[in-house]
């Protein structure tokens, strides 16, 4: 496919200093995301996996390396016009919900609706479509304190694709779901259709409902496939994978 | 899509929305409402004290000039030579009318006597001779009398002299509207004046254990003075505080014969008096001001370290920095004025209250003033309002500066 991909990250290095000198969490690291596809990002705790998610949303600068989005390189990115790029054409959905909690569901759903100049009827329809699409058409109004853990992540993948972002990042989505939640989160993200998805997780279940997927090991990514994925489900080791780099 | 109330998020502006959903009184945690209830009350608080502080200060003050112009004149105007007399009054009186800021003028005699009472007490007095009239324009002593108008206590002709004694004066002799009294006047030979006590005044002044009155008549006959001569004329203007400026004009006019002073000049150490005051009340208006900007300042911080990590997360959604400035200034803006809002509302019934009851009393023998009213002043409360606004607003402003250097990654890791 010639489309130019929705994300591409070129051996990136990034380090954060440590009290025993700098502390290497990526070295090198690549990955390539097409438009529209969902893609795991595996790792176990503390490998990196959110800084990699950082990275893309520029949220933290690379030492070097490349990282792009849309096909626009960002790591020379002006803060005015990271702004502009993290508003329309990322979505973030946290371990944790951070939904507003003096507003309703729908109020924080129409957050970035509003960031993005889309006011009135149009914005409210838009919201309403937004959680009609993660089952929460019914609690609209109803306020985050009344809601379950697994609404309020539901709520919060509704406000990460209102704007129809071109990539959706989840930093650990189900980290704090019960088993019943998880399942419908997930549900949520395998309905989700044109956005790309880059989810990162240590969970196998999770990262087994994404076609493909990465591994974050020693500092590196390394591809598998949805097969692959599969197999992973039992444990944890990862067989045939082909480094990126 | 159900909808039971209108989506104001939809449309307000939402740098202004936000604020507005910061300190909304239906949040989510009951830590919130505390925030929210803390950071209003802090700012009413402040304000408050602010006002009653003014407003005790400035009826302190006019309290305090009323005693002062309350029986004196505001101007003095006499022969430049003392033991001279004016004998023109109408003339001078007239030009003295005419000049500007000139509201009343009243002519007196004065005679440092004795008072006896019919069972042999004796005290120093000064009495003074006025045209009850006049005098009740010139000064304030119809607000001190019983009757609320002297020229009711002091009628003209009868056999006796009708004297109105200042309230201490009276007490320390024992004596009551409608008995007897002499008047000694000493000299080579002590002549005595047969008198009425028909009213008693009461100034809360130094004025109530020395001062009385009589008619102009009167008093011209206790100091051998003709029907035509006075002392001195007692002036009103129109602002005491200016009162140095209208005492130049008069000697400007009645030339070098006449010396014409104002009450600053007659009593220094009332001038110094209200010279403290207002020093005292700047520098306790500044402690007080920075009080209220560090309560202001509290607040606003309160609510930025509370929101902070709602803030990062907007930024992370791709909202402006200035925006959210913008959001966490006008939180300032909103404090303030819900703070200064409900302050201002209710200081001039609080002061009205603190007045009428006295809140506040000062020993009548050790003071001039017996009590501090509680005056509130228009402009003082616009000045509190603004103030409590526009320091949480530009405070708001100035740290979220802060967020254009904040590690949103820090903040939105998960403690």
């Amino acid at each position: 496919m010639n489309e130019t991909p929705a994300v591409v990250v070129e051996t990136v290095y990034k380090s954060y200093p440590s009290p025993g000198g700098r502390l290497e969490v990526l070295s090198g690291a690549s990955l390539r995301v097409a438009r529209g596809t969902k893609v795991a990002i595996r790792g176990a705790s503390g490998s990196g996996k959110s800084t990699l998610l950082h990275v893309i949303a520029g949220l933290t600068k690379v030492e070097r390396g490349e990282v792009l989005v849309n096909g626009r390189s960002i790591c020379s990115l002006k803060a005015k016009a990271l702004t502009e790029m993290r508003r329309t054409d990322l979505g973030f959905v946290f371990q944790r919900p951070n939904l507003l909690t003096g507003l309703t569901l729908i109020e924080n759903v129409l957050l970035p609706l509003r960031i993005n100049g889309i006011t009135g009827r149009a914005a409210l329809a838009r919201a309403a479509e937004a959680l009609d699409q993660v089952n929460l058409g019914t609690r609209a109004q109803h306020r985050v304190s009344e809601l379950s853990e697994g609404e309020k992540q539901r709520g919060a993948i509704a406000r990460a694709i209102v704007h129809r972002p071109a990539i959706v990042l989840a930093d650990e989505p189900t980290g704090s779901l019960d088993p019943v939640n998880k399942r419908a989160v997930l549900d949520v993200f395998d309905s989700l259709n044109g956005s790309a998805l880059i989810l990162v997780t240590h969970d196998n279940e999770v990262a087994a409902r994404c076609p493909a997927g990465y591994l974050l090991k020693d500092r590196v990514l390394t591809a598998y496939d949805a097969q692959t994925a599969l197999d992973l489900l039992p444990g944890d080791k990862l067989h045939g994978a082909t480094p990126t780099r | 899509m159900e909808s039971r109330r209108p989506l104001w998020l939809s449309v307000a502006p939402l740098p202004l929305a936000l604020p507005l959903n910061f300190l909304r009184r239906r949040t989510a945690t009951r830590l919130n409402r505390f925030f929210s209830v803390v950071t209003v009350a802090a700012t009413f608080l402040s304000s408050i004290f602010l006002l009653l502080v003014l407003a005790g200060t400035n009826g302190a003050n006019i309290e305090l000039r009323n005693k002062i112009s309350g029986l004196d004149s505001h101007v003095l105007v006499r022969r430049s030579n003392s033991y001279e007399t004016v004998c023109d009054v109408e003339d001078v009186s007239r030009r003295i009318n005419a000049l500007p800021g000139v509201t009343a003028v009243a002519p007196y005699v004065w005679a440092d006597v004795q008072l006896q009472t019919a069972s042999g007490f004796v005290a120093p007095a000064r009495i003074k001779g006025i045209v009850p009239a006049q005098e009740g324009r010139a000064t304030d002593i119809n607000e001190y009398v019983s009757s609320h108008d002297v020229s009711k206590v002091l009628p003209a002709g009868g056999p006796e002299l009708p004297i109105v004694l200042g309230k201490k004066l009276a007490s320390r002799l024992g004596l009551r509207p409608g008995q007897s009294i002499t008047i000694m006047k000493p000299g080579m030979s002590t002549r005595f004046y047969p008198g009425t006590v028909t009213g008693i005044f009461a100034s809360g002044t130094l004025h109530d254990s020395e001062l009385a009155y009589t008619t102009l008549g009167g008093g011209q006959n206790i100091r051998g003075l003709t029907a035509t001569c006075v002392n001195a004329i007692a002036v009103r203007t129109a602002d005491p505080m200016t009162s140095f400026r209208v005492a130049h004009l008069i000697s400007k006019e009645l030339g070098s014969e006449f010396y014409a002073a104002d009450w600053s000049t007659l009593y220094p150490q009332f001038r110094d008096m209200i010279g403290l005051l207002e020093r005292w009340i700047l520098v306790l208006n500044l402690v007080l001001l920075c009080f209220s900007v560090m309560f202001s300042a509290g607040a606003v911080l309160l609510v930025i370290y509370q929101r902070r990590r709602e803030l990062a997360l907007l930024l992370t959604m791709g909202m402006k920095v200035g925006e959210v400035r913008l959001s966490v200034a006008l939180v300032g803006t909103l404090i303030g004025l819900v703070g200064a809002a409900v302050a201002v509302s209710i200081d001039p019934a609080l002061c009205g209250f603190m007045t009428g009851h006295r809140v506040i009393s000062l020993p009548e023998s050790q003071a001039n003033i017996s009590y501090i009213p509680f005056l509130p002043r228009a402009i003082d409360l616009v000045l509190v309002g603004i103030l409590q606004v526009s320091v949480p607003t530009l405070l708001g402003w100035w740290v979220s500066g802060d967020l254009k250097r904040i590690e949103l990654v820090e903040v939105l890791r998960d403690e």
